[in-house]
């Protein structure tokens, strides 16, 4: 389990996370806000790369370790003059994989993401989508406890999208894993549970059927013409055209308008967070 | 030291490349979350340091080996740590200073503005901006013009690397300049890089402030007065300080015989990166004013008489009126001078005082250059003096006097000292020759024992001190200080001769 307890972050005066309370356990976990939520800052925050803030983060009881964690920035493209495998050493040698587990280590986490054949492929010569599977790679080495992933999919054709979705899968029964995206339809996919951020503050914690949920009687679908007499009452998810006029799908705090939808995760977040 | 200049582009270029790879493509955050405590980036720091420590202790040997294999004998123990050193702050410390560079300007994610950077760095720091400068200078209608003066005083600011690496020896009797200024440029500039990689890293202020504070500490340290070899080697000064000091019309020559005389100089010298000396000079007759003549870059900043009293003075460019308004007995003068020359070095590295020199007041105010060619006019003391002379700090010092405790005593017409690589070689009739044992007329022919050379390379002064019949000389190999046609590049004094046998040549391999 890992607990973040009254976590409080400040740079210079400005406070940027206001008393951050988690718990996480084994699954997946989308943490999901607007820029300038304290996403980014949460996260690093985890990952050890601020020493100074108030509050706890521990893992089983004790204080979070290096080898407990492993993390894939949002931009990886590894040392590109080396080759798969020894990008992957790199990294073990920095996790203290002794030297007897480490070919062993890196031939199951290649398999795991599927580059088994690529391994004496210098990463420059890969897709982005193998560089970002280099990258996962590298997180499973050693088997951490904890993964963290800064917008994974960002670049990724579907395809890979669904690659990553799968490993995430074979992962998440015995690991706490944390994806920070903007993408709400990744999140719904692939998340058991979704974080809201907004302004530094934990708007709440939903599975993705809660989230959805949480905009229930909300949710319209209207024509323009009706949409312009609440438009200061609502919020505009999408402007779609449908057959030959413009359908408007808006939030709104009035109840009981006509065109009444059912919510989906988006609308929920944009709910929460309006 | 050509090697210095390829190494510092191919460490820069290298360090670039990898940093940036490994700062733009997400592999340092990696690092970072893993290796917290950065045992992983120092250990990669230990080991390009371990690399290129190995690689100086390979040029070291190398070094070394060379002047073995030329028959230089019995190199002493300095002439070996000389070589350590300069290994170390050439191609070691110019190596730290490049990976340090390309590290930080891996943060810089434009390529162009980066090769730039190098590009400029390499070029200001090589000889090639001397050649441009000297150019500038030249173009800009007279030689040490302002222009030329700004040129050169900004490409001094990238003496990373040996001046002359490309182009000529060094000194043979001094070596590279391995002086606390040289290190001072260089750690000025890894400082200066470090400081602006932590703000463009956004690292605290407190390595921020920190790196700035010594990065200014290095700055003063490299332009503090001293005794800096690079003023005679560089193109431009290039014997010229004086020379300008005198065509410049800022040299008013005096000439007036002086109504007292000096009975007795009792010196201590101080040698650091200045030459600081207390001299008491005992004097003939007590006067209302003394004067006296002293090359002007030493400075006099206390004068006494023989019970502490202190005497006003007036120094004026090289010449200096004491003045006794109280018309106290004056039996000794005592001056404190600091300072340093273009001419002749006195620093941590060797010194070269000949006795002509005027690093000691003269009775009376004598002519100190020859307008005609810029040149110093040698000026021993009229006749032979006593000299007490105590030398700090204690090192092996070659002297026209013979050492007597801690003090060189005698009677003579001018105190020499000089330090470096030196050897004394005996000529025969009581005449010894101090010549440089790296000297290229010395070393110029691998096969042949240094005296063979030496014979074929000196076979006209032996000749000419034959003639002369000159006895009971000590004669020492002058390092250019004797230049211009007028005196023949040589000064004979009593019992002690000055020959610079190379001429003008002697520095340079394009001359």
């Amino acid at each position: 389990m890992l607990r973040i307890k009254g976590l409080t972050k400040k740079f210079r005066k400005k406070e940027v996370l206001h008393g951050i309370n988690l718990e996480l356990g084994k699954g997946v976990y989308g943490l999901l806000g607007e820029n300038g939520a304290g996403k980014s800052t949460l996260m690093r925050t985890i990952l050890g790369l601020y020493s100074e803030y108030s509050g706890e983060i521990m893992f089983d009881g004790d204080s979070l370790t290096n080898d407990q964690i492993g993390y894939l920035p949002q931009y990886f493209n590894g040392l590109e003059e080396l080759k798969v495998k020894e990008l992957l050493k790199y990294f073990a040698d920095i996790k203290k994989i002794s030297s007897k587990r480490v070919d062993e280590e890196i031939e199951r986490t290649l398999k795991m993401v599927n580059l088994i054949e690529r391994k004496n492929s210098k990463v420059k010569n890969l897709s982005g989508g193998m560089k970002q599977r280099v990258g996962i790679a590298q997180t499973l080495l050693g088997n951490p406890e904890i993964l963290i992933y800064d917008e994974p999919t960002v670049g990724l054709d579907p395809k890979e999208r669904i690659r990553f979705g799968n490993i995430i899968e074979e992962e998440k029964n015995n690991k706490i894993i944390l994806i920070s995206t903007h993408i709400v339809s990744d999140i719904e996919c692939l998340c058991d549970k979704i974080i809201i951020m907004k302004e530094g503050h934990i708007l709440g914690v939903y599975t993705p059927v809660e989230l959805a949920m949480q905009a229930e009687g909300h949710v319209y679908e209207m024509t323009e013409e009706n949409y312009n007499k609440i438009k200061n009452q609502s919020i505009l998810v999408r402007k779609y055209l449908d057959e030959k006029e413009f359908r408007i799908r808006v939030i709104s705090e009035n109840m009981g308008l006509s065109g009444h939808v059912a919510p989906t995760v988006e609308d929920g977040y944009l709910w929460i967070s309006r | 030291m050509t090697l210095s200049v390829y190494l510092f582009i191919a460490m820069m270029f290298i360090a670039y490349e990898y940093m940036r790879n490994f700062f733009n493509n997400g592999v340092a955050e990696i690092v970072n979350v893993l290796d917290k405590k950065g045992k992983n980036v120092i250990s990669a720091f230990l080991i390009i340091g371990l690399y290129s420590s190995l690689l100086c202790l390979c040029i070291t040997i190398l070094v070394i080996y060379e002047f073995l294999y030329y028959k230089i004998s019995d190199p002493n123990h300095e002439y070996i740590l000389h070589i350590i050193l300069a290994v170390f702050l050439n191609i070691y410390m110019v190596m730290i200073l490049a990976s340090i560079i390309g590290t930080t300007l891996a943060c810089i994610k434009n390529r162009i503005a980066v090769y730039s950077i190098i590009t400029m760095m390499t070029l200001f720091s090589s000889p090639f901006a001397e050649n441009v400068a000297y150019s500038i200078d030249m173009a800009s209608l007279s030689n040490g013009s302002m222009v030329g003066k700004i040129v050169f005083k900004i490409i001094s600011f990238f003496y990373i690397m040996p001046r002359f690496n490309m182009r000529a020896m060094p000194r043979a009797e001094f070596g590279e300049p391995i002086l606390p200024y040289r290190f001072c440029i260089i750690l000025f500039w890894i400082l200066f890089f470090v400081f602006i990689g932590f703000i463009l890293r956004k690292k605290k202020k407190i390595y921020i402030v920190s790196s700035v504070t010594l990065c200014l500490i290095m700055f003063i340290g490299f332009n503090t007065p001293a005794s800096r070899m690079d003023d005679k080697l560089d193109a431009y000064q290039n014997g010229i300080p004086d020379t300008l000091y005198v065509t410049s019309g800022m040299y008013q020559e005096k000439i007036k015989r002086p109504d007292y005389k000096i009975n007795e100089y009792d010196m201590k010298l101080s040698i650091k990166s200045n030459l600081t000396a207390d001299i008491a000079m005992k004097v003939s007759n007590s006067l209302q004013q003394y004067d006296m003549t002293l090359y002007r870059k030493y400075i006099v900043y206390d004068v006494e008489n023989q019970n502490g009293e202190k005497l006003k003075y007036k120094q004026f460019g090289d010449y200096i009126s004491i003045y006794n308004r109280k018309q106290l007995d004056i039996t000794e003068i005592r001056i404190k001078t600091k300072g340093n020359s273009s001419d002749c070095y006195a620093n941590y590295q060797g010194c070269y005082l000949p006795g002509y020199y005027l690093y000691y007041p003269r009775a009376g105010f004598v002519d100190v250059y020859n307008m005609t060619y810029g040149s110093i006019i040698p000026n021993f003391v009229s006749e032979k003096t006593l000299f007490k002379v105590e030398v700090f700090p204690k090192k092996d010092y070659i002297s026209n006097l013979p050492k007597i405790g801690n003090k060189y005593v005698g009677k003579c017409d001018g105190f020499t000292l000089v330090r470096g690589f030196y050897k004394k070689k005996n000529l025969g009739n009581g005449n010894v020759l101090v010549y440089p044992y790296l000297d290229e007329f010395t070393i110029h022919d691998g096969k042949k024992s240094e005296e063979e050379c030496w014979d074929d390379s000196f076979q006209l002064s032996s000749e000419q001190l034959k003639k002369d019949k000159i006895k009971n000389s000590i004669i020492f190999k002058d390092p250019g200080v004797l230049d211009g046609d007028a005196y023949g590049f040589k000064a004979y004094g009593k019992n002690q001769i000055f020959v610079n046998v190379g001429g003008a040549f002697y520095y340079s391999d394009d001359n």
